[in-house]
């Protein structure tokens, strides 16, 4: 088998899985991996941690020092890619410099969305996406005792539990109507709201932002409802898009919010593939193509990509939304679906007001597609598998709302941890 | 060197003695089992068997949670055990997602046995080792190992089921028993038909069950 040079875009989750499953399939191929960042590789989930104190820089770094060398492989740091020549085979980059490739795996990640909204860059307002992002916003906060999220989806409530925990008074501004609508819906998300309000944080819901003025070191947000508050401090916390600007006149084709792929991970050019975050892969559940920007994605979809570069045969089963979210001692999971998508659906929900507890599953024909917990005992890890399988559950439906952890027979058999074959009964 | 253990099912009687000699040796608090009895029913009436299967972390070859892990405080160790370093642990739960086997646990709140007495000192010198917000898993003992014990449920199992050693040696106890008595995983899909793709994750878990 000919040597085969990849090069692949990125150095997070996506890149390191896919860098990982290719040299687990051969150690003769050449894998090297470019990034803008001067950093080592780190996860932008783990900056809300750099935040409230709880990691130290040094804790960021994903992987050891020699790493890559250990697996023969290189990682060039400060590289930004310009263009993509798939004609040539070829990076640009912006020093001027190119490399030629055999295949090009796309794993650049999202950049926040900016709303056009007037006044924010006059304000010095900062998103919290890269390191770089996050020391501007710990100097920015020495001495403040305000702040304003624009945003309570993920990365907004997950700032806003860090600066609640440090003592800061937390703002959320929200278009929605509820908190993290994506993932927790119905009386949860209001649980998860209130607990963030008996933590002294404050919900502006359903408004959106009209402007940002300076008021001497005050920045006075004006809402669309008319009304206005006075802030030190705001972060943008509105959204992700895939970083895509570099493939301009490339000829990959991409789609509303990422790269389309099939499902080998491949773009419309046969050597290109993608993975992770600027993917725009299809959902588990529709088929239809979806953006799923969450960590659980880019490992799997770096795996297949990485495997498919390499040589293998591998297919994407599709996206499953997974969130967890920790907090004031409180712990959430939502796994796959929020709500049945047909008339078929059958919703089993056990909620308690007092003490704030949720729990929900919901099946489809029968499988498992979907579950909801806040404050509850449960094993994620076997409702992921049950949803990514498919496992028929007939039988055992009440056996699992009712006790989901600990792993209770008769739904065990659904597992298939002992096989078959083996009893001859 | 890599860890594994084999657990040989025709001789586990399903004592649970197991999952309480992991909990007297690593102190977990409560509702938190390392080391996990499950009882498996098989078969129609009136041929019905139930067959008892200690579970734990299977210290997979290629672990789903050290991949997931955005701070790299997962890790996989040179000789095959997978630990987590609190220091590093952010508590987000994406590993405790992702384990098939439900061998990870999180807790945010802190537990006693005695609730409103405190701790007592046995749970305040265990509880070190099982820090609030940080995920906890079993570690094959490690404190034990490094004495040249074997793991607390290999060692004190009653019907002597359980065995530990060196899977990468093709002489080692554990290797002989895996090839004599066909040993197999416990995979999400035990021999799933077809090529082996990377569509299912070949977790590769170094704890081998031999037939009941």
């Amino acid at each position: 088998m000919a040597k085969r040079k990849h090069i692949i875009i990125g150095c997070g989750v996506a890149a390191l899985s896919a860098l990982k499953k290719i040299r687990e399939m051969t150690i003769d191929d050449e894998v090297s991996l470019v990034t803008m960042d001067d950093y080592r590789p780190y996860s932008p989930a783990s900056l809300p941690s750099l935040l409230s104190g709880r990691l130290t820089e040094a804790c960021l770094w994903m992987k050891e020092e020699n790493y890559f060398k250990d697996l023969r492989s290189t990682l060039k740091s400060g590289k930004e890619v310009t263009q993509v020549l798939p004609d040539r085979k070829k990076v640009v980059y912006r020093d001027g410099s190119s490399e030629e490739y055999d295949t090009l795996l796309i794993a650049s990640g999202s950049e926040p969305v900016v709303p056009p909204i007037q006044g924010l860059k006059e304000a010095g307002v900062s998103s919290l996406r890269t390191l770089t992002d996050c020391r501007r916003i710990i100097q920015q906060l020495k001495g403040k005792n305000n702040v304003a999220i624009l945003g309570a989806g993920m990365v907004g409530m997950a700032i806003a539990a860090a600066l609640l925990e440090k003592g800061y008074r937390v703002s959320l501004i929200e278009k929605q109507s509820g908190i993290l609508s994506q993932y927790f819906n119905e009386e949860v998300g209001d649980y998860i709201r209130d607990i963030f309000t008996d933590h002294q944080a404050r919900f502006f819901m359903g408004k959106e932002v009209k402007s940002i003025k300076r008021m001497g070191k005050k920045l006075r947000i004006a809402l669309s409802d008319g009304s206005s508050l006075d802030t030190d401090i705001l972060i943008n916390a509105t959204g992700v898009k895939s970083r895509v600007s570099f493939l301009e006149g490339s000829g990959v084709r991409i789609g509303t919010s990422g790269i389309l792929v099939d499902k080998r991970m491949r773009t419309n050019v046969d050597h290109i593939y993608v993975a992770g975050d600027v993917a725009e892969a299809h959902d588990f559940f529709t088929g239809k193509p979806k953006m799923n920007a969450i960590i659980h994605s880019a490992v799997t979809q770096g795996r297949i990509a990485g495997a498919n570069m390499a040589g293998g045969n591998a297919e994407y089963e599709g996206g499953i939304p997974v969130m967890t979210l920790h907090f004031f001692e409180n712990q959430g999971f939502s796994i796959g679906l929020t709500a049945p998508q047909s008339s078929n659906g059958q919703v089993y929900k056990q909620a308690d007001d007092r003490k704030r507890s949720f729990r929900k599953l919901i099946f489809e024909d029968d499988r498992l597609v979907g579950g909801m917990f806040l404050n509850d005992k449960i094993d994620p890890g076997i409702i992921l598998y049950l949803i990514e399988r498919r496992t028929s559950m007939a039988p055992y439906k009440e056996a699992l709302f009712e006790r989901t952890k600990p792993l209770s027979n008769p739904w065990l058999s659904s597992l298939k941890f002992v096989p078959n074959y083996l009893y001859s009964l | 060197m890599r860890y594994g253990m084999v657990i040989d099912l025709k001789k586990c009687i399903g004592c649970y003695g197991c999952q309480i000699y992991c909990k007297a040796e690593n102190a977990t608090p409560p509702g938190t089992l390392w080391s996990r009895v499950l009882i498996y029913e098989s078969g129609k009436y009136p041929s019905v068997r139930k067959i008892p299967l200690p579970t734990l972390c299977m210290h997979c070859g290629s672990p789903a949670c050290v991949d997931v892990c955005p701070t790299g405080a997962s890790v996989k160790r040179m000789d095959g055990i997978v630990t987590v370093e609190s220091s590093k642990c952010i508590g987000c739960g994406l590993c405790i997602t992702v384990c098939p086997y439900g061998a990870r646990y999180l807790h945010f709140k802190e537990q006693e046995y005695f609730p409103g007495q405190g701790l007592t000192p046995y749970e305040k010198a265990g509880c070190q080792k099982h820090t609030a917000g940080v995920a906890g898993k079993c570690d094959f003992c490690l404190s034990r190992i490094e004495k040249g014990l074997k793991p607390a449920c290999v060692q004190d199992c009653m019907a002597k089921a359980r065995y530990f050693g060196d899977l990468a040696d093709p002489d080692s106890e554990v290797s002989r028993l895996i090839r004599d008595r066909d040993g197999y995983q416990v995979y999400p899909d035990v021999f799933p038909a077809g090529p082996v793709s990377g569509t299912r994750p070949e977790m590769d878990p170094a704890v081998y069950y031999l037939a009941p």
